[in-house]
């Protein structure tokens, strides 16, 4: 698993005492999805970046699988079993095709050759971008240009995937790609971590986490989450419209509250 | 709506000169441009504008194509025959006067001799961007350099950095396309004014252009190193295969320069 | 007085060669106090449109005009504002203000009339000049940086406001105040907002249109709109969750008094629709 034990990190450049993450504790075990939530600045970014070694946390510590994040001896491993995905689709391709890209991870883990390409093959199918494989980025979409960096990730055979508001700026056909290759890696048993300030992105996580201002504000269930209401605005954070509603049809003594889509709102109503 | 850019200069085509190895064609088009400056007749030139002419034919790229490259060396064409004309090392016949200027005969001739050269130089080379994929290319180039790696050189960094620029070229092009259009539309002018005006004015359009491009780098380093980058100890998922063709083509390539620019 | 695109068709070329019909026989209109949703994915030909109408491209075939006249094409008009998406990644200047004024400047404004222009329009996106005028745009957090490249554009004070996606990327609360100032700006110009997601505006839409692959698939009312969900999943809409509640409500036979955006009272209509069957 990846636990966080009261981390604490501060950018060299932030006034004194202005902390980005601040004394955060959690867990993601493998199979489980669990989403962090918070506004722009909240802290969610270094959050990921603290995942997998890219930032070193200055108290608390941060293990995946046991290995420390600050054992430099042991950082290959570290990254190979935590994936990335970033926000800016095209801010983390490096190769002019599909597969040249895929490859680029088991590339630097020095892989010999026939198990780089078992490796390429079988992320590009994962993530349902077979038959590009020498498409140039630049003519992929918003959507196929976020599943070639989770393909990219998958290649170095992570344990755990950490995905930075991976759909933030791609269009509706593109998060629900996105989406699904999330929900399908997740059930192979991958650990994901995914951070986002949209709450309808986390509806099927096993827990939430909602940072602000650095802190956990919020720690539980999205049902949880939902219940708080009017402390959400606080958070900067809007509670879906859907959510919004199923909320009211619970006050009114109809279903649970719990309903995230229009179809279970419906299905709620009119079993 | 975002319109497919052909990238680079690649045509994407199957022909004989598609299909070799990038190495073999970076290597004789090398082997080509010194035998171009060894010719000393014309004799040798026709030869190798006739070489340059066949390929092209057989590598399916339409001529318009292939000539489009020429375009920015057109100046330098213009330059280069003007000045051997109009200032010969030594003076021979006039053929006409050019204002208070002779044009002179010899000159002309070694001005067109000049010309012709870097017209083949160029034509043949771009033949390589024009039928090698750009991933072809720089494994090719990056192949080639290994060899200086045991000089300490840092052939995985100067490979990677290959590919990232190419990678980047359409990406930033339409990035520069997007910021002009928005410049434009807040009533930026391009094309008035004198040499300093229209410099100043595409200050709006790289600003903007080289803050992204400088937080893009420190994005794609961070995005690099998460996936184990360390710059060294790559192994590779293509390695080109030199078949017996290539072999042949490369041989044939470098003898036969090598006789043009011994013999003629 | 309308901004308006008649039957417009655009080809991009490619030499002589017609590379993509990124629109066919478009019409929309807009006028001033109005505010019209343009819905269509990536691809469908949103952006070519915003160009159009700004007369940064001139149609194939069809007209544009902005209140009766022709715009001059591939210059632009000042009668027509566009905020692209990603706006912020057009800002420049060493100051706020100074970027602000960029495109006052550009019409010809002196210096402190193009900065008083630009000090108001930073005051109404919430970034005062006292407090943001001298501070490098560079500084600007993800949110105001966008609303900074919209106040660089409603500076020019246009009839017409065109805004490409204006909220992508932003948080809830980045998305509220964009939301909230756009609206307010119907008070001096038409404004058309170009979007994937209808969800955020259709409640505010005089009218909606919804492109497809380059062609207008629906087009009508706002109210109209809300009140034929099928017709606008029909044209190829991803409807709001609300909406779609209510029509899969309807069509399983529950009997609605009407359709709406607002969740609270849909809570109520759904509700007392299945009090009134059990």
């Amino acid at each position: 698993m990846i636990r966080f034990d009261n981390v604490s990190f501060s950018y060299s450049a932030a006034p004194e005492g202005r902390r980005a993450v601040d004394g955060v504790s959690f867990e993601v075990h493998p199979g489980e999805m669990v989403a962090v939530l918070g506004a722009n600045g909240s802290g969610k970014s270094t959050l990921a970046r603290l995942a997998d070694g890219l930032l070193l946390p200055d108290a608390g510590e941060v293990r995946v699988d046991d290995v420390d994040t600050r054992d430099e001896s042991r950082s290959l491993e570290l990254r190979s079993s935590v994936g990335m995905v970033f926000q800016h689709p095209d801010d983390q391709i490096v190769a002019t095709a599909v597969e040249d890209d895929v490859a680029f991870g088991p590339e630097n883990l020095g892989l010999p050759r026939e198990e780089i390409r078992r490796r390429v093959d079988a992320a590009i199918a994962a993530v349902g971008l077979s038959g590009l494989e020498r498409r140039e980025p630049h003519l992929l979409s918003g959507g196929q240009k976020q599943r070639l960096a989770i393909a990219g990730a998958l290649a170095m055979s992570p344990r755990y995937l950490v995905l930075d508001e991976p759909t933030a700026m791609i269009d509706a056909t593109g998060r629900r790609e996105v989406a699904d290759v999330i929900a399908s890696m997740r059930s192979e048993g991958h650990g994901i971590l995914l951070i986002t300030h949209d709450l309808a992105d986390a509806a099927t996580a096993d827990r939430v986490l909602v940072l602000c201002s650095g802190k956990v504000a919020f720690g539980g269930t999205l049902a949880g989450l939902l219940a708080h209401g009017s402390d959400l605005d606080a958070w900067g954070l809007e509670a879906p419209p859907i959510a919004v509603l199923a909320t009211e049809l619970a006050a009114r003594g109809l279903g649970d509250g719990a309903a995230l889509s229009p179809h279970e709102v419906v299905a709620s109503l009119w079993p | 709506m975002a319109v497919p850019i052909p990238f680079g200069q690649y045509v994407a085509l199957d022909s004989p000169v598609h299909r070799i190895d990038a190495r073999v064609k970076i290597v004789v088009t090398a082997a080509f441009a010194a035998a171009l400056f060894a010719v000393s007749g014309w004799t040798g030139l026709a030869i190798a504008a006739t070489v340059v002419v066949a390929t092209v034919g057989l590598s399916r790229v339409p001529f318009g194509l292939a000539a489009r490259g020429l375009k920015p060396i057109a100046w330098l064409l213009a330059f280069t025959i003007a000045i051997n004309a109009l200032f010969p090392a030594q003076r021979t016949e006039a053929l006409f006067q050019l204002g208070k200027l002779a044009v002179d005969a010899a000159g002309l001739k070694t001005g067109l001799f000049f010309g012709v050269r870097i017209l083949l130089l160029v034509l043949g080379s771009s033949l390589v961007t024009l039928t090698t994929s750009p991933v072809a290319l720089t494994d090719g180039l990056a192949q080639l350099m290994r060899p200086l790696g045991r000089m300490r050189f840092p052939v995985d960094d100067a490979a990677t950095m290959m590919s990232i620029a190419l990678r980047f070229m359409p990406t930033t092009a339409e990035e520069a396309e997007r910021i002009v259009v928005a410049q434009t539309a807040r009533g930026a002018r391009f094309d008035v004014g004198g040499p300093i005006t229209r410099a100043k004015a595409w200050i709006p359009v790289l600003v903007p252009l080289f803050v992204r491009l400088f937080r893009r780098a420190d994005e794609l380093a961070i995005a690099m190193e998460a996936r184990c980058y360390r710059g060294e100890g790559r192994t590779r998922l293509r390695q080109p295969v030199m078949r017996a063709t290539d072999w042949a083509v490369l041989a044939s390539g470098v003898a036969f320069a090598a006789c043009v620019a011994i013999l003629l | 007085m309308a901004l308006a695109l008649t039957d417009v068709t655009f080809d991009y070329t490619l030499g002589r060669t017609r590379v993509v019909r990124a629109l066919a026989g478009v019409t929309v209109s807009v006028e001033p106090g109005e505010l019209v949703v343009v819905v269509g994915a990536t691809g469908s030909g949103k952006t070519t449109l915003m160009k159009l109408a700004a007369g940064l491209l001139k149609p194939t075939t069809g007209q544009v005009t902005v209140d009766g006249k022709f715009p001059s094409a591939g210059k632009g008009t000042s009668g027509v504002g566009l905020v692209f998406q990603d706006a912020e990644s057009q800002l420049f200047a060493d100051t706020l203000l100074d970027d602000v004024a960029f495109g006052p400047r550009n019409q010809g404004l002196s210096i402190d009339e193009a900065q008083r222009r630009a000090a108001i329009a930073l005051g109404e996106v919430g970034l005062p000049a006292e407090e943001f005028g001298d501070r490098s745009p560079f500084s600007l957090s993800g949110g105001e940086a966008r609303r900074a490249a919209i106040a660089g554009v409603i500076a020019m004070q246009p009839a017409y406001l065109l805004a490409d996606e204006p909220t992508s990327g932003l948080d809830a609360r980045g998305r509220r105040t964009v939301r909230e100032l756009l609206l307010a700006q119907r008070e001096r110009a038409g404004v058309v907002v170009v979007t994937h997601a209808a969800e955020e505006f259709l409640a505010h839409a005089d009218r909606l249109v919804v492109l497809g692959e380059g062609s207008v698939t629906w087009a009508g009312a706002g109210s109209v709109a809300v009140a034929n969900p099928r017709a606008l999943v029909d044209a190829g809409l991803t409807l709001p969750d609300v909406l779609e509640a209510q029509m899969l409500a309807a069509e399983r036979g529950a009997s609605l008094a009407s359709y709406t955006l607002d969740p609270v009272a849909a809570a109520e209509s759904l509700a007392a629709a299945a009090r009134g069957e059990g």
